[in-house]
């Protein structure tokens, strides 16, 4: 069992890095990142192409992790430049068919047919009284960690934090007053874009998955997210962790394992039973 | 509202931001989805045409022409190829400087893969068409060159029916050879019963391919695949705690798996020490093989596609697993899989289906030289193209009279088992309601990134 909970925790660190990402996203600009792990797959499948066309291994995964922080970045600013003032469900829209064209685009240029993303720390791995924890789980968790803390750090504790919180609350006033707002979108955008890429990176090479099925990882980092009810860093980062460790965890009889895929919806839908479970008829309609 | 001209253009750029990317990516889609993945398609069907230069000295240009236009997936081959007569016609003239070769009207085979698409199989068609290229230059059946008509599938349902309905309705084609498809099967068979088409598939992989009257693949395939490998385990190796885990579950092919295990079970009397399959294709199998791990397993047999194979592979190095014995299917024997795993995977082993294609086994030798020529890479799909086009011309020289698809569907049903050292139980076809004459693998080692044969002897299925 015990084994398992370790296995879980490599995807769980990278969901917990989607869902941050997320969280943070949403905090500063009022938008659910739906491409969170799209973007992130673009790199990952960068990187693969790279490495098939003969690239060293460092500057492959370098390329597929730029590129993710640029992609990312373009998003950000066309956001801001475009949405910055509308409703949520414009933003809503304006964000599906982005994330609809991004894997419209990773299909035509990547296909359906899953690739070998190449292994960035072939091999190490430590063994922990029978268990096993790989170089990838370590890194993969070290990641979330410093995006969660660091980013914590960041919003409530820098000025750049203020200046991000200040854009998220009221954007027009932040402006005028001389907060750089797309040099802070861009900031954002692109460091989540950077941290996704890079766990992207380290989870994909464990799985047999095609470009879009890895873009899907969104959905247990939507249930991590909203573990952290879009608000809370820590609790997106323990809902992501949570949802890697139990989605391991659920293979462990059969009768549990065919239920793995739903494993992110149930959470969600608990998460939402229990944070309603106040609400009158009235309000939580 | 401040931004009104921005506030008003909102919409209208998001719409087309959305459009723009969505036009991108399906403009044109069809036929260059997957512009990587095509590579290898690309790389296996032209090489073919530059190898018909090299047998030109006694090939008539006309033939090795039109043989080169048929072979074109997508040329609308129905129509371009349907006035027959006026193409032998043509054929006459060169064909004088080089009287050996055939030159009467074309005996039209057709052939369904999976040339696009998400699962490709482009070896196997061009590896068929190779083997009569050379019956062509050599004389042809009395005389009549044979024009193998390639038709993609695209991996999808869709694509298979018009495929097939085209060669038989269209090209009048008398027998297909060498198909190589994930689906082809589930979708024609019973349009070849019911129009009294056989078809010789190279890789059959769906299960009705190994269930129908009209199909009788030369490949072993996933199903008996799966039995012949926990044979191995259990039998070969003599192992006691034979596990089984199912990566590849597609919800149509479960019952199939199922059925596989329980065969092993009915043929050796024992069962599973542990068995667990996979939730999606996409899940990361690690959770699945370190409970085989806690199980006690000491040998399990595992499906797949290449990723999996990867994955799997991976699984093994990083969580110290190579105390089991891990088999994969033949999907896993690849050298792709062989170069990207290295020594990571030594002791991973795969079922070959026929002899496996990197040994240096004299058997191989005439395929080997063949394949070279024709520029088509050496893998197990090419050697099921090969097969089933040697037995189709072994067939078609035993016919007296006229050849005419009632007179190939006659050969196939009285085939006698024709057997090659590149097959472990001899190809059968004959009258009966399925045919899987293929019950035999021989099993391959990876060691330092090659591929080697782990015993030279067949593991062939009792009964």
């Amino acid at each position: 069992m015990l084994t398992l909970v370790v296995a879980g925790l490599a995807a769980g660190g990278a969901y917990a890095i989607f869902g941050v990402s997320i969280v943070v996203l949403h905090r500063m600009a009022g938008v659910v990142n739906f491409s969170q792990a799209v973007v992130g797959a673009f790199g990952a499948y960068v990187a693969a192409t790279g490495v098939e066309q003969g690239w060293s291994l460092l500057w492959a995964a370098a390329a597929g992790i730029a590129l993710s922080s640029a992609l990312s970045t373009a998003i950000g600013l066309l956001f801001a430049r475009l949405f910055s003032e509308s409703g949520v469900a414009v933003r809503t829209a304006a964000m599906i068919a982005t994330t609809v064209g991004l894997f419209a685009a990773g299909f035509r240029f990547f296909g359906d047919t899953p690739r070998a993303v190449p292994v960035v720390l072939p091999g190490a791995s430590v063994s922990v009284g029978g268990v096993v924890v790989t170089a990838g789980t370590v890194i993969v968790l070290l990641i979330a960690l410093t995006t969660v803390l660091g980013m914590g750090w960041v919003l409530s504790s820098t000025r750049v934090g203020a200046q991000v919180r200040a854009i998220s609350e009221r954007p027009v006033v932040a402006e005028l007053l001389g907060v750089p707002l797309f040099a802070r979108t861009a900031l954002v955008w692109g460091f989540t874009g950077f941290v996704s890429a890079a766990g992207m990176l380290v989870v994909a090479s464990n799985l047999p998955g095609s470009f879009s099925s890895l873009g899907f990882l969104v959905f247990p980092a939507m249930a991590a997210a909203l573990v952290g009810a879009f608000r809370s860093l820590t609790l997106a980062f323990v809902g992501g962790i949570g949802v890697g460790v139990i989605e391991s965890v659920s293979s462990y009889r059969e009768a549990w394992s065919e239920y793995r895929g739903a494993v992110p919806f149930l959470i969600a839908a608990t998460v939402l039973l229990w944070t309603q479970r106040h609400e009158v008829w009235d309000a939580a309609r | 509202m401040r931004h009104g001209p921005w506030q008003r253009l909102r919409a209208p750029a998001a719409l087309a931001v959305a459009f723009a990317l969505l036009a991108a990516a399906c403009g044109d889609g069809g036929d260059d989805s997957q512009p990587q993945e095509e590579t290898p398609a690309v790389d296996s069907v032209e090489p073919a045409e530059p190898a018909e230069p090299a047998a030109e000295p006694d090939a008539p240009q006309g033939d090795s022409l039109e043989d080169a236009g048929a072979a074109e997936p997508e040329d609308g081959s129905g129509a371009a190829t349907v006035e027959e007569p006026d193409n032998a016609e043509q054929d006459d003239t060169p064909a004088e400087s080089a009287p050996a070769a055939a030159t009467g009207e074309p005996i039209r085979v057709g052939n369904v893969s999976s040339l696009t698409g998400a699962g490709l199989f482009p070896e196997a068609s061009v590896a068929a068409k190779a083997v009569f290229d050379r019956i062509n230059v050599e004389g042809g059946i009395g005389g009549r060159p044979i024009e193998l008509v390639i038709e993609d599938d695209g991996g999808t349902p869709e694509g298979a029916a018009t495929a097939g309905r085209r060669l038989v309705e269209q090209n009048n084609v008398v027998a297909m050879v060498g198909s190589a498809s994930v689906l082809e099967c589930a979708v024609n068979s019973a349009f070849y019963a019911e129009q009294g088409v056989y078809s010789i598939q190279g890789t059959g992989v769906d299960p009705l391919c190994f269930l129908s009257s009209n199909i009788s693949p030369v490949n072993t395939g996933p199903f008996a695949g799966i039995t012949v490998s926990l044979y191995y385990a259990s039998e070969t190796l003599a192992l006691d705690r034979v596990c089984n885990i199912n990566l590849f579950v597609i919800p149509d092919l479960a019952p199939a798996f199922d059925a596989a295990v329980a065969r092993w079970e009915s043929i050796t009397g024992k069962s599973l020490a542990f068995r667990v399959k996979a939730a999606t294709l996409e899940d990361d199998p690690t959770p699945l093989m370190l409970q085989a791990r806690d199980a006690g397993c000491q040998a399990v047999v595992i499906d797949g596609v290449e990723p999996h194979a990867l994955a799997v592979g991976r699984a093994i190095d990083a969580q110290n697993l190579g105390d089991i014995v891990w088999i994969g299917l033949t999907s896993y024997y690849t050298d792709a899989i062989a170069s990207q795993l290295g020594s990571a995977g030594n002791g991973l082993r795969a079922n070959s289906e026929f002899e496996p294609y990197g040994s240096d086994a004299p058997a191989l030798d005439d395929w080997k030289a063949l394949m070279t020529s024709a520029g088509i890479p050496l893998t197990s799909f090419a050697q099921g193209g090969y097969l089933a086009a040697t037995i189709f011309v072994e067939a078609l020289r035993g016919i007296d009279g006229e050849i005419t698809r009632e007179s190939v569907a006659d050969a196939m049903l009285n085939l006698e088992p024709y057997k090659t050292p590149l097959l472990g139980t001899p190809y059968t076809f004959g009258p009966g309601d399925a045919h899987a004459p293929n019950q035999a693998s021989k099993f391959v080692e990876l060691r330092d990134g090659q591929w080697v044969t782990a015993a030279d002897d067949w593991v062939i299925l009792p009964g």
